[in-house]
């Protein structure tokens, strides 16, 4: 009889346990997801500054007509991708369009000192600064999320109950070393 | 120990500080109530809770106007405004604090409120004019980082609690050094007086420097509660 109750007693421990388990799982997933939601948004935001500033552009450099196909292409991919890992690759590709884009218009004083297209390389500025920050957030989300799912016990029910590892979205500048330069700016 | 069981702690330390001085305050009323008068322990248990809960609700505000920190309009320090943002979003904090600014020229910085979503950072411009850009940034971290991990919550219960105890601990002993004389009433008031005098000084300062390493430990790896 005194085995019996140890045996309930057990099994409604271990019930406890798994739902306690399952909540925090259920929580981790939707953290991730919302730190998704959030570098979402400054993609978004930044796809949207960029027909403003390659329109400023065009107005000084209108013949450099490839180096904008190159940002619109790089913008439209940049909408079209909705998961982490090919949003990562595609920010990096619009990154690199960017430069050139602003390359060109380095060749242009009176551009450069426009009070229009000063406020706009600001603003993108300022969405790349929260695109890695959002970044920052989210990779820990995932990280947190993926550790668990792989760890024992979840590693054996994760799958059936519908949990997958999450993408990080990573950016061309993690992987790059920094630039060290000896020179002593002015 | 791990940021995120420091976090888990000082969670747990908030609900232990409120439901100890939940407690406190029952034990007091109750002892007013067993030597004084049942209407008296009554009343002032009433008058506590109703303290409180002005005193919660209204931190926020007292906050700002003891420090003097005023919002800043709507086009104002717009780069200051960014880097709070910023570091909001690297916190993963559902929405971005208000800011407000102290005129003051000593460098410093704090925050208040009671959930995140109705908190604010107050920088004196002394700080902003003492800092560069990525000193101001880790600065504004940290106060963001306090927000987070709910030290602000913490410290606005600890503080008011501390405060209606004593309030009612000198309310009490000075009931009973002008009112009636007798022995019981005399012990009474040596343990209102001490109940009130210990709270007021030292949980004020252990949640001060538990939540402040809390904070100091999560100021740039943004990483989330679990």
């Amino acid at each position: 009889v005194l085995w019996v109750w140890l045996l309930l007693g057990a099994a409604a421990l271990l019930l406890v346990l798994a739902a306690f388990g399952y909540n925090r799982l259920v929580r981790l997933r939707n953290e991730a997801d919302t730190g998704w939601a959030n570098i979402d948004v400054q993609l978004q935001r930044r796809a949207d500054l960029i027909p403003n500033l390659v329109e400023a552009v065009r107005g000084y450099a209108a013949h450099e007509r490839a180096v904008f196909e190159e940002v619109t292409r790089a913008r439209a991919a940049l909408q079209q991708a909705s998961s982490p890992g090919p949003a990562g690759a595609a920010n990096d590709v619009l990154t690199e369009a960017l430069g050139r884009l602003f390359a060109v218009a380095e060749a242009y004083p009176e551009l450069q000192a426009s009070e229009n297209f000063l406020r706009l390389q600001e603003d993108l500025t300022d969405t790349e600064d929260k695109i890695s920050a959002a970044r920052r957030y989210y990779n820990s989300t995932v990280m947190h999320f993926n550790t668990a799912i792989q760890s024992i016990p979840w590693v054996l029910v994760a799958r059936p109950l519908g949990f997958r590892e999450k993408e990080f979205f990573s950016a061309a500048g993690d992987t790059a070393a920094p630039e060290v330069s000896f020179t002593r700016a002015t | 120990v791990t940021l995120q069981q420091q976090i888990r702690r000082n969670r747990l330390r908030s609900s232990i500080v409120v439901l100890g001085f939940v407690f406190l305050l029952l034990v007091l009323a109750g002892l007013v109530g067993l030597v004084l008068d049942v209407s008296l322990g009554v009343a002032a248990l009433v008058f506590a809770a109703i303290y409180a809960v002005f005193a919660i609700v209204r931190a926020r505000g007292l906050i700002s106007g003891i420090t003097h920190a005023q919002p800043v309009g709507h086009g104002e320090l717009r780069p200051l405004r960014r880097l709070l943002e910023n570091v909001s979003i690297g916190a993963g904090l559902p929405v971005t604090p208000e800011l407000r600014i102290v005129e003051d020229d000593s460098p410093n910085a704090f925050a208040a409120g009671l959930r995140p979503t109705s908190s604010y950072v107050g920088v004196t411009t002394g700080l902003l004019r003492a800092m560069p850009k990525r000193e101001l940034e880790a600065v504004l971290a940290h106060e963001v980082a306090h927000i987070r991990n709910r030290d602000t919550y913490l410290m606005t219960m600890a503080t008011v609690f501390a405060g209606v105890i004593a309030l009612l601990a000198d309310i009490g002993f000075r009931t009973l050094a002008y009112g009636g004389r007798n022995r019981r009433a005399g012990a009474l008031a040596a343990v209102l007086a001490l109940v009130g005098f210990v709270p007021h000084r030292t949980p004020r300062f252990s949640c001060a420097r538990a939540s402040r390493g809390a904070a100091s430990c999560s100021l740039t790896p943004a990483l989330p509660r679990s």
